[in-house]
């Protein structure tokens, strides 16, 4: 009778376990959303552009309209796929099934009002990791009521989001990453499902760990082999042996040494102030030495810190943290503000 | 120690352990759940239905009927005192085992010893 009670015990509890993680995930549901979010992240810089639609307001709302069709298209396509497959399986939406659907919705209504949002009080460096951690959360709560599998990947992806921010990746990488996890990685995880099988953590680990690298490896090896090989070797000019050069024909890297004077021509627009007769300079002075790569005269986007690697589109993240206002019977109105420009080298391999 | 006479029947209790976590399924999710015959399952069913454990739900969305079942308050409660008289036996018996007496491994299936009632 003990070992008899014991056994029912745990069997019950197996049973109602499997109750609750009766959900399940479709395949064409991970591929849908995943192609559908890679090739929105893909596009990104391609369709929308200030070039194309220069009015802020209504790029912002071309760029709502845009996810929010992808979205309920998409959306639309999973559900009648879902609806028709659980028919022919006599199966029902369950009371919780309908509630996770309910929080995927709502974290992918955030992700859609984040991005409109992003175009009016900025914050755009952190959209594609905000879009990773929706991402993960959403696959990490369907994950506690389906399959492993996907809480792990879920816990993953979140992981991936806050590195990402973490090492400071440029504006590229951060693409490349996030489409590769949309495009790549959910289509790689629909092929990993298994139904809620019962696996070792050391095999749910190995899983996980080999999608992370599928999903990593292509877009940072991108970054890497996307840079000429020349590159690699070429030694740079100093600012002087440039212009003294004169010549602007073929390729060259250029070495800034701290301490060069970099005018920076500023460019104000708004309701509040113009800039006046005299032409808006800021007389900077670089902190740090650069090389810069230039093709017939023009700059690439490419640099590097000396002795670094050269990297694809490096970025400047430019911060105002506070303005403030004065005005005082000598000097009359004053506004200072504090300004902070910081290199951000790709961190590609 | 008197136990469930509708519950203390390994089909039974499984149908209800799972109705208590998943809140509600079909026949055939139960089936697949449960991997038993049509007939056995039914059978079982119309048990727990007559003990007033299970409700029968009729759903007609888009396509055929669906019949859900799922536990009434009264099997709810009546699972929840069947899994409280377990325990208590157990309790029971490890205060009467040697600390040293080797214990069988648990195992999720079933046990045959618990007779159909």
């Amino acid at each position: 009778m003990p070992t008899s009670a014991s056994q029912q015990l745990n069997a019950i509890a197996s049973m109602m376990a499997s109750g609750q993680r009766n959900l399940r995930m479709e395949r064409w549901s991970l591929i849908l959303w995943g192609l559908a979010g890679g090739l929105l992240f893909l596009f990104s810089e391609l369709i929308l552009t200030p070039a194309q639609l220069p009015d802020l307001h209504q790029r912002a709302l071309a760029w709502l309209l845009l996810i929010a069709f992808v979205l309920g298209a998409v959306g639309t396509a999973d559900w009648h796929l879902t609806q028709r497959a659980k028919q022919a399986r006599d199966e029902v939406w369950s009371f919780i099934h309908r509630q996770v659907l309910k929080v995927l919705w709502l974290l992918m209504g955030i992700g859609a009002l984040l991005t409109f949002a992003v175009f009016f009080y900025g914050g755009g460096y952190m959209l594609y990791t905000a879009w990773l951690v929706l991402l993960g959360t959403g696959l990490y709560v369907h994950g506690l009521f389906s399959e492993e599998m996907l809480e792990w990947a879920g816990a993953l992806i979140i992981l991936i989001g806050i590195a990402m921010l973490a090492t400071q990746q440029n504006a590229e990488n951060l693409k490349n990453i996030a489409t590769s996890v949309f495009g790549i990685g959910l289509p790689a995880l629909a092929l990993m499902l298994d139904h809620g099988r019962v696996r070792s953590k050391a095999y749910r680990a190995m899983q996980t760990l080999g999608w992370a690298c599928l999903v990593l490896a292509i877009p940072l090896a991108a970054a890497r082999w996307s840079l000429p090989d020349h590159m690699m070797q070429s030694p740079a000019i100093s600012l002087q042996e440039y212009q003294r050069l004169g010549s602007t024909a073929g390729t060259q890297a250029i070495s800034l040494p701290a301490g060069t004077a970099i005018p920076v021509h500023m460019e104000i627009t708004g309701d509040l102030f113009e800039a006046g007769a005299a032409p808006l300079l800021l007389p900077l002075v670089l902190k740090q030495p650069m090389e810069l790569w230039m093709v017939d005269g023009k700059l690439t986007g490419n640099a590097r810190q000396p002795g670094s690697p050269w990297t694809k589109g490096p970025e400047t993240r430019i911060n105002i943290p506070w303005v403030k206002g004065e005005i005082s019977p000598q000097a009359g109105p004053l506004l200072k503000a504090s300004l902070v420009v910081q290199f951000l080298p790709s961190t590609a391999p | 120690m008197d136990l469930d006479a509708l519950l203390h029947q390994p089909l039974r209790t499984q149908i209800a352990a799972f109705l208590a976590g998943a809140g509600s399924a079909t026949f055939s999710e139960l089936k697949r759940q449960l991997d038993v015959s049509d007939g056995n399952l039914e059978s079982h069913l119309k048990k727990l239905i007559a003990g007033d454990y299970l409700a029968v739900r009729k759903e007609s969305g888009e396509g055929r009927k669906q019949t859900h079942y799922e536990l009434t308050p009264t099997g709810r409660e009546a699972l929840q005192s069947y899994i409280h008289a377990l325990q208590t036996v157990l309790a029971l018996d490890t205060r009467s085992t040697p600390v040293s007496a080797p214990s069988p491994a648990p195992s999720p299936a079933l046990h045959p010893p618990l007779q159909p009632v």
